[in-house]
């Protein structure tokens, strides 16, 4: 990648950090208008393919950059996984998934890929987001009303002032140091060896995993595919192995030899990345310390199983951009970036829990644990009624409970499904005969979704065509005669059939409110307005 | 029991299991054992789950 960028002196928004969240958080800010400037101490894309499992959430997320096509076209999606005690199938799971879904639950591919679509979705941008590879942040100093950060440049020192930094800095972030700052949590002990191989293969796409395998008695292996043939295999090693000599390859290649031969993957094979790695419950208190966000790993690193890291970092981004956006625009106070902090903490101490849950499961961390486990695997053989137990809990988007921006909940008649706080389910509508996703509207500005129609409805359409053209615009979406048609009942099933209903839903596809009163309409305006003031 | 439910179990149990350590195990398993049994109405289910056990343990 070309080293040199020419800086500005000032940018709105200096993200720290091009890996898969900064990069995206910069597509993601171009999209709303924001200009930013990226500082990657690296001069490319990441060496190996570290996080490799994307999540419905983040393909709707990269989405809203045009990233999710790339992604969807060159990586391998999946729905389900088995389990495997010795050489007995325990489980055999399937996420949630549906003919008419707009993306699959998951997709593997290699984290490099994920950082180049999202590079090319903000160079589509032209100079609004610029990245400087090869660069490194040297000091953070914090004006009050601007930041000032040193950058080491491949051409020397320069400083550039801007408005807003975001740490996406990863997990030994350079911007948490110089603030600083420090993690608090907890980590696990058991350590697992991952390796990327390249072999040719014709196995289905699934997460497969084995407990106690003849290949590696007493291990746990976990197995999933990649695009350009390439198997990602993580396995438990003993607590009293040495973590160097764990990863030599004459102590890898042996272990992964034995595992291809017992499940039958005879190809000639190499291995392309070695890695280790534990599981961590870690988090900083607070994502804002006065001008300075953060986001992805250099905020919080949660177990591997499940796969919530990269999958929580891009929801991160998809949280802060646009309220960094409003704020830049003068459109809403500075306080809307605590409510960022205030979520997405929230969210990490949930992935936290169900991380833990899978860790316990997955690299029993103590004498109960194991004894359990045990228990669970002998026992799911014979008693379905506790295969769940296996179940790895893959990452799901997280309900902002109790979040300042929810309003009073007005339709709660209607379930919980789509309750203020809750991600907008997806609904496939139907518009001049074209399929539409409700979620393809997200990623821009508000959207009011209503039901049939309401009085008042007329003064959202007023706001909707007042901001036409605007980098984030009111969408008013109606259900029914003259708008959306719900040809599979998908949007009466999530959102309810009651005439009048109208919820509003945040730019990042979270419902922010819903009512289902004669003044619905005034109300969900009210709760925009100020949005839009 | 939904399968949250019976996680939240699990997990209580494994924390409890680890307090009470590895050589005290056996008597507080089946002493709570005795208490899920006791208030299971099914004798029969009861007897089959307590073979099934015997038959998987050593398996």
């Amino acid at each position: 990648m070309q080293a040199f960028t020419t800086l500005p002196e000032r940018v709105p928004v200096l993200i720290a950090g091009g890996g898969p969240v900064g990069l995206t958080l910069a597509a993601l800010l171009a999209e709303q208008g924001i200009a930013s400037l990226t500082i990657e101490a690296d001069d490319a894309y990441c060496v190996g393919s570290r996080a490799i499992c994307m999540s419905r959430r983040s393909q709707e997320i990269l989405g809203w950059v045009g990233a999710d096509k790339p992604l969807a076209e060159k990586g391998l999606s999946w729905t389900g996984g088995r389990s495997y005690f010795r050489h007995e199938e325990v489980l055999h799971f399937e996420m949630p998934s549906d003919p008419l879904q707009r993306y699959a639950p998951m997709v593997n591919i290699q984290q490099f890929y994920v950082e180049q679509y999202a590079h090319r979705a903000l160079q589509r941008h032209g100079d609004l987001a610029q990245v400087a590879w090869s660069s490194r942040v040297g000091d953070v100093r914090d004006l009050g009303d601007a930041v000032d950060v040193a950058i080491e440049t491949a051409s020397g020192p320069r400083t550039v002032r801007a408005d807003w930094v975001v740490a996406c800095d990863g997990g030994r972030s350079t911007v948490r140091e110089l603030l600083k700052l420090h993690f608090h949590g907890m980590q696990y002990e058991g350590r697992y060896v991952i390796v990327d191989i390249e072999q040719d293969t014709q196995r289905p796409v699934e997460r497969l995993a084995w407990f106690d395998p003849p290949s590696n008695p007493g291990s746990t292996i976990l197995m999933h595919r990649q695009p350009d043939n390439v198997w990602r295999i993580d396995y438990q090693i003993a607590d009293d192995e040495d973590a160097d000599e764990a990863i030599k390859p004459e102590n890898v290649l042996p272990r992964v030899q034995s595992h291809l031969d017992m499940i039958g993957e005879t190809a000639p094979w190499k291995p392309l990345w070695i890695s280790i790695y534990n599981a961590k419950c870690l988090t900083l208190d607070s994502y804002r310390h006065g001008r300075v966000l953060f986001a992805g790993d250099a905020g919080h690193l949660v177990p591997i199983f499940g796969v919530r890291g990269l999958n929580s970092g891009l929801d991160d981004a998809g949280n802060l951009a646009w309220k960094l956006a409003w704020v830049l625009r003068g459109a809403a106070p500075e306080s809307l970036l605590d409510t960022y902090s205030q979520e997405r903490v929230h969210a990490t101490r949930q992935n936290i829990e169900y991380g833990a849950k899978s860790t316990e499961f997955m690299a029993p961390p103590d004498y109960g644990f194991r004894l359990l486990r045990d228990a669970t695997l002998r026992l799911a053989r014979v008693d379905a009624s506790v295969n769940e137990l296996i179940n790895p809990r893959q990452s799901s988007p997280i309900t902002y409970a109790g979040s300042q921006l929810n309003q009073p909940d007005g339709a709660p008649s209607t379930g919980n499904a789509a309750a203020p706080g809750q991600p907008a389910p997806e609904a496939l509508l139907e518009r001049d005969g074209k399929p539409v996703h409700l979620t393809s509207l997200f990623g821009r500005g508000f959207v009011a979704l209503v039901n049939g129609t309401t009085s008042g409805l007329a003064a959202l359409q007023a706001l909707q065509d007042k901001t036409r053209g605007a980098a984030s615009p009111f969408e008013v979406v109606t259900l029914g005669q003259g708008g959306y048609a719900d040809p599979h009942g998908q949007a009466r099933k999530h959102y309810g059939a009651q005439p009048g209903t109208v919820y509003l839903i945040r730019p990042d596809g979270y419902v922010m409110g819903r009512w289902a009163d004669a003044g619905a309409a005034a109300s969900a305006l009210a709760a925009a307005a100020p949005f839009y003031a | 029991m939904n399968s949250t439910e019976l996680d939240t179990a699990y997990t209580a149990l494994a924390h409890a299991l680890t307090r009470v350590g590895q050589a005290q195990s056996p008597l507080f398993l089946s002493m709570l054992c005795l208490s899920l049994m006791s208030r299971n109405p099914d004798l029969g289910q009861v007897l089959a789950l307590i073979e099934q056990a015997e038959a998987q343990h050593s398996a």
